[in-house]
């Protein structure tokens, strides 16, 4: 007896507001303060969707798994993490990592970048809507040795951010060191871990419902 | 002559030994003891005449009270010669053919015999080697008397009595046994009874426990995460008019902060 999928065709379809799990306040990726309320605009900054658009001013490519453009993941390397993410992926068919390094200036903020390719970015042939929403990425700016983690929609309302705050931490004495294949493959590992925990925190509170 | 003195010496010797031979013959062969006289009428059975008419319905009288009231079954039994097969075992003989009660005494008595009377007794559920020596402690004490009628009439007397107790002991030995044994079995049974009431509450017990711990565990513990699993669905939160993502705050530089300078310090 396999003790696969949980949750209960009723449970997939009922919709479940986002704040009763764990992600509480919304963040403006821009000016990384912290609301309550949604809103088209951030309060503070102005910041939205088409200001973004107007900063990045270019051909959004296609959102994949990887994409390596600073070019610091071999193949070996690649395989290696590839593994770890089929694991995770194994454990949670709905969600999906994408792992991109760029090498940028300081005047570009590293999470306005991932804001605008998480809504930009071209959608991969045979992949909808919803595996946008339930898609993570990972930003790796390896010139100015900044990480940023933006997820969408759908996966945001499990993710804690203090827990996914502290993964990024834990990035930080390999990425000093250059040794990204160690980095990115610890953050699998943790980004697995913490979505067991996220489940596990799910299953009880609709179990106490 | 020779021969004529011979025949009248052979006619002598005849007559002198056939009487002595058939003496013997009756002595060795007193009575035709293989066949076991049927029971009396009476308790009674006075082959040789030793008692007279008063003396036989006085002890009669006696005897058959002891029958009636106590069911000891007791003979006396005379006979003029020694049985064959010697006076005990004749007597036991008798005893155990004639017998109508559960313990039965007979005493057996050749008049002029010198060893005097021979007392033999049974009973069923007796033990025979004890009723045995209760019987020749009896008969001993009986032959403290004086004249051997005297003897006998003591001798069934104890002989009786050794024998009524006995029965009677065997009787409440017997209902010893039994209350031993209904007790032994109550208790057997009220043991079982308390082993299935501590069974049944053990298990009573055992269930609440583990519905408690079962309880506790299941309330305290987070469950474990499935092999498989798929969040629900919420209702996006979207924002910024953003259609996939609302962006986040999750960054972290792995640049040390500048030390100020000692410039700046000043």
């Amino acid at each position: 007896m396999t003790d696969e999928v949980k949750t209960t065709p009723q449970e997939k379809k009922r919709l479940y507001p986002a704040h009763i799990f764990d992600r509480a306040s919304v963040v403006c990726p821009s000016c990384l303060i912290r609301f309550k309320e949604d809103s088209a605009q951030c309060p503070n900054c102005q910041f939205d969707a088409h200001r973004c658009v107007e900063k990045f001013p270019f051909d959004a490519p296609v959102m994949q798994r990887w994409m390596d453009n600073a070019k610091v993941f071999n193949a070996a390397a690649r395989s290696e993490i590839d593994h770890l993410i089929e694991r995770l992926v194994r454990q949670f068919p709905q969600v999906s990592l994408t792992i991109c390094t760029v090498e940028l200036d300081d005047p570009v903020s590293l999470p306005e970048f991932g804001f605008w390719m998480m809504n930009a970015c071209r959608l991969q042939e045979g992949q909808g809507e919803e595996n946008r929403a339930w898609r993570i990425l990972l930003l790796m700016d390896v010139k100015r040795e900044l990480l940023a983690l933006t997820p969408g929609y759908a996966i945001e309302a499990f993710m804690n951010d203090a827990d996914w705050q502290d993964a990024l931490k834990m990035m930080i004495p390999d990425m000093i060191a250059k040794d990204y294949r160690t980095s990115l493959s610890g953050f699998v590992k943790d980004a697995t871990q913490l979505l067991r925990k996220s489940a596990q925190d799910v299953i009880q509170k609709l179990s106490q419902k | 002559m020779k021969s004529g003195y011979a025949i009248g010496l052979c006619l002598l010797l005849f007559c002198l030994l056939n009487p002595a031979s058939t003496l013997a013959q009756e002595e060795s062969y007193d009575v035709d003891d293989s066949m076991i006289p049927p029971r009396p009428a009476t308790h009674i059975f006075d082959s040789a005449k030793w008692l007279n008419a008063n003396e036989e319905d006085r002890l009669e009288v006696q005897l058959a009270r002891q029958y009636d009231d106590y069911q000891i079954d007791i003979y006396i039994v005379t006979q003029p010669r020694h049985p064959v097969q010697g006076a005990s075992t004749y007597a036991r003989t008798l005893g155990e053919a004639w017998s109508r009660a559960p313990v039965w005494c007979v005493i057996f008595y050749v008049p002029g015999d010198p060893s005097g009377f021979h007392a033999q007794a049974g009973g069923v559920g007796l033990d025979p080697a004890r009723v045995n020596r209760a019987i020749a402690e009896a008969t001993k004490r009986a032959k403290r008397e004086m004249t051997e009628k005297d003897r006998i009439m003591a001798a069934w007397s104890e002989c009786a009595e050794v024998l009524r107790f006995m029965y009677n002991a065997r009787d409440r030995n017997r209902e010893a046994y039994i209350d031993q044994r209904q007790e032994a079995k109550s208790e057997a049974i009220s043991r079982q009874k308390r082993k299935k009431i501590m069974m049944v509450i053990g298990a009573g017990a055992f269930c609440a426990m583990f519905a408690g711990a079962t309880y506790f565990f299941t309330r305290n513990r987070k469950k474990r995460c499935p092999a498989v699993y798929e969040f629900p669905e919420t209702s996006w939160r979207k924002r910024y008019q953003a259609p996939y993502s609302g962006g986040s705050g999750l960054v972290a530089s792995c640049r040390r902060k500048k030390k100020p300078t000692a410039e700046k310090a000043s």
